[in-house]
């Protein structure tokens, strides 16, 4: 479980987000709050628009209509790396790494918008390689040799060295093995516990919904259940069409 | 099932100080699903990689239906009837999906058989049993990562293979498409295809698979039936993790 929400206190707020790509509208008006210190989990099929909205969120893509709200302030239109410098960071489908680079290249890319100084930027990775003690033994490695698990590692270690108040996954357990999944929800509560809010979208779902204390389920495009995972884990449909029971 | 298709002898593969495949002995047997499970890591593609000629290994024979065919290179193994799926998927992002799949109805063919009409049937009837049909006209770039991953299939399945090897094809569908998936699967080998399957869903594997092996580090350490593997203490510690034997003596 996260940690206990401020009551009334959303970190982030989406009203009625529409969007896509060209002329093909994936979003048609998403609803949804993030509190902050929260874990958060998105779930649905395939295609029902959940990367979509968070590249949107993460300003990677314009959205059409609706507003993102962080911390009071509209993000719409701000572009990746205003809304990295808010506080929010992605860590993208496939990690997508800088595969020639080194591991510890990889976590300084994460901290680029910030213009640290070097004493501050060893401070940071510290901490990343604290999380993370195998990065610290690999940082010279190139990330592009490493296992699937310590390439997600490294993907989560960029996406905190930009010092997020909130952190996107995207697909966290992604062609690993479940030994290794369950070791990352470790190290996902860990971080969580620090304050860092967590949106995770994942097709997991019972691992998502064990990690996540609140769920939103996503249909073609919008909102089509929210709720505690303690709830929807209840709920016969999302038993039947989720979790394939 | 006694016949054996596909045979690995003690199949090395060195890559300057790493040995990522260590003298691993397989035999996979016509018409069985065989599941190949590991930690990320453990060396499963490369063992795929020297069974399809992408690459060669440093000690050891790779035979399929007897015949010797390590030092073969890939395109003559697809033909030979070997296809495979790539886990990282490598679509021409600028054809349509149709035509992705029409590209490997073409390769695989007979001489005689190369045209573009029959060709387009073919991959017609692949989209349609992986799922993909409705977007036959999209281009493979417009597609997500789990539709990429089905286009692949699509495509393997297009040169008309005698065994495919499946590398990850069902990761990050979520678990009610995963049943499907495992349909899909069954569907294939029903037809006749040997399949061997490396996947970290255990659904997939323990649902589909006759048997599987295990690699930790490129060493084989386990192989048997789905049950006694899975309750491996070794399997356990190096791929399953404690949580997931819980689960599943909790749904049993």
């Amino acid at each position: 479980m996260s940690m206990a929400p401020d009551s009334n206190s959303n970190l982030l707020e989406v009203r009625d987000l529409q969007g896509g790509y060209n002329d093909v509208q994936i979003l048609w008006g998403v609803e949804l709050e993030v509190k902050s210190g929260e874990i958060l989990a998105i779930v649905g099929s395939n295609g029902v628009g959940k990367t979509t909205f968070l590249r949107m969120l993460s300003g990677v893509l314009p959205c059409q209509s609706g507003t993102i709200t962080f911390e009071g302030e509209i993000l719409n239109g701000i572009g990746p790396d205003g809304v990295v410098a808010r506080g929010i960071s992605h860590v993208p489908e496939g990690r997508r790494l800088f595969a020639s680079m080194s591991v510890e290249e990889n976590l300084l890319m994460g901290a680029y918008a910030r213009n640290l100084t070097d004493e501050k930027l060893s401070d940071d990775l510290e901490r990343v390689y604290s999380f993370f003690p195998q990065l610290e033994e690999r940082r010279g490695q190139l990330a592009g040799s490493m296992s699937g698990g310590e390439q997600q590692m490294c993907a989560i270690g960029r996406g905190l060295m930009a010092r997020p108040k909130l952190l996107l996954i995207d697909e966290l357990s992604l062609g690993l093995a479940p030994r290794l999944v369950e070791e990352l929800c470790g190290f996902i509560k860990q971080i969580n516990e620090q304050g860092v809010a967590i949106m995770l979208v994942e097709q997991d779902v019972l691992t998502a919904f064990e990690l996540a204390s609140r769920a939103y389920v996503f249909e073609s495009g919008r909102v089509a259940m929210t709720g505690s995972t303690d709830e929807l884990l209840e709920n016969p449909e999302v038993k039947k069409a989720y979790l394939g029971i | 099932m006694s016949e054996v298709l596909l045979e690995g002898r003690s199949v090395s593969k060195r890559f300057g100080g790493l040995t990522a495949v260590s003298a691993v002995d397989f035999s996979v047997y016509k018409g069985e699903i065989l599941g190949l499970i590991g930690p990320n890591g453990a060396g499963k593609t490369t063992l795929l990689n020297c069974i399809t000629g992408f690459d060669s290994p440093n000690d050891g024979e790779v035979l399929f239906r007897g015949t010797r065919i390590e030092s073969l290179k890939p395109h003559v193994i697809t033909r030979m009837g070997i296809a495979r799926t790539f886990q990282i998927v490598q679509p021409f992002p600028n054809l349509t999906v149709l035509d992705n799949v029409t590209m490997g109805a073409l390769f695989g063919s007979p001489e005689a058989q190369k045209e573009v009409k029959w060709a387009h049937a073919v991959a017609e009837e692949k989209l349609e049993m992986v799922g993909l049909i409705d977007k036959a006209d999209n281009l493979a770039s417009q597609l997500t990562l789990a539709e990429r991953k089905r286009l692949e299939f699509a495509k393997s399945l297009a040169t008309d293979p005698e065994i495919l090897l499946l590398d990850e094809v069902n990761a990050g569908l979520n678990p009610a498409e995963v049943q499907n998936a495992i349909s899909l699967i069954q569907k294939v080998r029903d037809r006749g295809v040997t399949i061997l399957i490396i996947e970290h869903l255990m659904k997939v594997i323990m649902d589909l698979s006759d048997r599987v092996i295990v690699l930790h580090h490129g060493e084989k350490i386990a192989e048997g039936v789905p049950r006694d593997v899975t309750s491996d203490e070794q399997v356990i510690k190096a791929y399953l993790g404690e949580k997931y034997v819980a689960m599943m003596e909790k749904l049993n």
